[in-house]
């Protein structure tokens, strides 16, 4: 009789246990390792909401392990070089105003760094756009022969020596192992988290700070559109044009006139289409006072030489944008009006985002 | 004890099953949809971008980038009056020279004439992008090149391209409509819109000739190559009245 009601007590158990599974695969959760602690991004005016992938939510456990690895010289192949190495913070995430990066055999490379920051927004990666997503982007500088020279197995067998990354791993993901698509999935995580957008415009967007009048100005000739000099209309830079919208990029690729004769192609390499011919990504003018120098190839060290660039020096071809086309005489803007412009484009350095501890080297005291 | 076996298979059958085997079926919905096909074409012939062969009797052209909202969906009843559907569109040629919107949410019923809107409404118009769903039409995620930062608004339509300067490199033209008074709408009238049983959708053709011609026989130079819509903006104004004849009907399909 015992026997019988320990076997029906078994079967209304069993009967739980069935009926409550779920479809899908539990998480590598655990006593030693319980699920993580959900990560949400403060929302900004403006801002659209944030993209979180569904294999990959933000978790404090997970930007934390992101952050550890973006800093850790120990993902290039001779322990010298990180992520960081090439995008300081102080430098908006960009490499000391450096015109191109030195990997760590002293190859040099041929184009500048970008900076960091509203990636999650972001679409197709590198100034050629090489990369679809960031997931796919982050392990490639350290497998690049020019930068941190490292293959992934090394870099996965140094790791799984460091104890504390075990442990990383473990709150991270619910178990300590250590592979390449966890390691993107934690990068991907930490520079998704990195948002930037309380520069000293967006404080006077909403009225807890004030533009300066030359920055008022400015802003007017950022927004303006341009007006062929003799026209009688009022000076435009044209710039919201590429550089709209809040994260001040429309995410495109552009040829904006920087040269007529290519020696780097840009987006054609990625496409195989001649009508992309020395298109690179248009980057965002959010914290651009403080990530010099400019353009792909660095070769403008000042905000004044950009500005001049697009007031007397664009140069034609066949996939010019069709906005500059139109430009070709040049904006017509004078030397008041230039300054007052570069003054504008400094309210966008956002200091509270270059210096957030969440972002800066865990390694250091 | 074989109670306690019977009601504890039972129970286990029910307790915690998130997936009931008898599921209500859905009520059938009265609400149809009711899409907008476009056709874009140069004259007679299908539009083919990044070709300069297309001649506006002022210039040869070719096209390289063709967008533009599409809202406002309102159908026409019997007794003459109108009916409103919200919905937002962002159009773009695809390789077959065609685009599509489906408005959703329609009331089934039989219509005799039909309207929409390139562009969107001023309230729209002016609002904050960012309160739109990331994959929404008029959302910056999706759209950002079609919307003028803050205060400005969306750009309703966007033609742009190459023309053929003699002698020269090709020069570039960039229209970009986008004002409050530049939204322009299209009516079809004396149609059978049934839609009591299906959906139906409506196909439009989009000239772009006409964009160039009528009324306003406008001539691209580098002094008229661009417009991006400002206050007495003549460009605007001259092409926005070409808008008008720019699309027709041309049948309903199922």
């Amino acid at each position: 009789m015992m026997k019988l009601r320990v076997l029906g007590n078994l079967v209304v158990i069993a009967g739980f246990v069935v009926a409550c599974k779920p479809d899908e695969p539990k998480p590598p959760f655990n006593a030693t390792y319980p699920p993580p602690t959900a990560y949400n991004i403060t929302s900004l005016p403006s801002f659209p909401g944030a993209i979180i992938k569904a294999d990959n939510p933000l978790t404090v456990e997970g930007i934390e392990l992101g952050r550890a690895l973006f800093y850790d010289p120990v993902l290039s192949g001779d322990n010298t070089q990180s992520c960081a190495s090439c995008h300081n913070p102080q430098f908006a995430f960009t490499d000391n105003g450096k015109v191109f990066s030195t990997g760590i055999t002293g190859a040099i490379g041929t184009r500048n760094s970008m900076p960091l920051f509203n990636l999650m927004w972001n679409t197709r990666y590198f100034w050629d756009g090489r990369a679809a997503t960031l997931r796919e982007q982050v392990l490639m500088p350290i497998e690049d022969p020019t930068e941190m020279h490292e293959n992934l197995p090394n870099a996965i067998q140094k790791l799984v020596a460091i104890p504390a990354y075990k442990t990383r791993f473990g709150k991270a993901f619910g178990t300590e192992a250590v592979t390449p698509d966890r390691m993107a999935k934690a990068l991907e995580q930490f520079i998704f988290a990195m948002v930037s957008g309380q520069s000293k415009f967006d404080l006077a967007m909403i009225g807890t700070s004030s533009l300066s009048p030359a920055e008022q100005r400015g802003l007017d000739i950022f927004r303006g559109e341009f007006s062929p000099p003799g026209s009688g209309r009022p000076a435009g830079g044209d710039c919201f044009h590429c550089h709209g919208t809040v994260f001040f990029t429309n995410n495109q690729f552009i040829n904006n006139g920087l040269d007529s004769v290519f020696s780097d192609i840009g987006f054609e390499a990625v496409t195989n289409n001649v009508l992309d011919k020395g298109k690179f990504k248009v980057p965002s003018l959010r914290n651009v006072a403080l990530s010099p120098p400019f353009m792909h190839d660095g070769r403008f060290a000042t905000l004044e030489e950009v500005v001049e660039h697009y007031n007397s020096g664009v140069k034609s071809s066949l996939t010019l944008d069709n906005n500059m086309k139109s430009q070709e005489g040049g904006l017509g803007l004078t030397l008041q009006q230039k300054a007052d412009l570069v003054a504008f484009l400094k309210t966008l350095s956002d200091t509270s985002y270059i210096n957030n501890p969440l972002f800066q080297n865990p390694f250091t005291p | 004890m074989k109670k306690l076996l019977f009601f504890g298979l039972i129970f286990s059958l029910f307790a915690c099953n998130p997936k009931p085997d008898s599921v209500e079926p859905l009520p059938v919905s009265d609400d149809r949809t009711v899409g907008i096909e476009m056709q874009y074409v140069f004259d007679t012939q299908p539009l083919l971008m990044s070709q300069i062969s297309n001649n506006t009797g002022q210039n040869t052209i070719g096209f390289s980038n063709i967008q533009h909202y599409l809202s406002d969906l309102k159908l026409k009843k019997a007794d003459g009056s109108w009916i409103a559907v919200k919905g937002y569109g962002l159009l773009s040629p695809s390789s077959n020279s065609k685009a599509s919107f489906a408005f959703q949410g329609v009331p089934k019923g039989i219509y005799e004439g039909i309207r929409f809107t390139i562009g969107v409404d001023s309230i729209t118009n002016h609002s904050d992008p960012s309160i739109w769903p990331n994959s929404h039409a008029l959302s910056i995620m999706t759209g950002g090149s079609m919307h003028w930062t803050w205060n400005s608004g969306y750009i309703f339509i966007k033609v742009e391209g190459q023309y053929e300067i003699p002698g020269s490199t090709p020069g570039g033209f960039a229209y970009h409509l986008g004002r409050d008074d530049l939204n322009v709408s299209y009516t079809q009238e004396g149609i059978n819109l049934n839609l009591q049983e299906n959906g139906i959708t409506a196909v439009f053709k989009m000239d772009l000739k006409q964009f160039f011609i009528q009324p306003n026989a406008f001539t691209i130079s580098p002094e008229t190559s661009f417009t991006h819509s400002g206050p007495r903006d003549t460009i605007a104004e001259q092409l926005y009245e070409n808008m008008q004849n720019m699309v027709t009907f041309i049948e309903l399909k199922p």
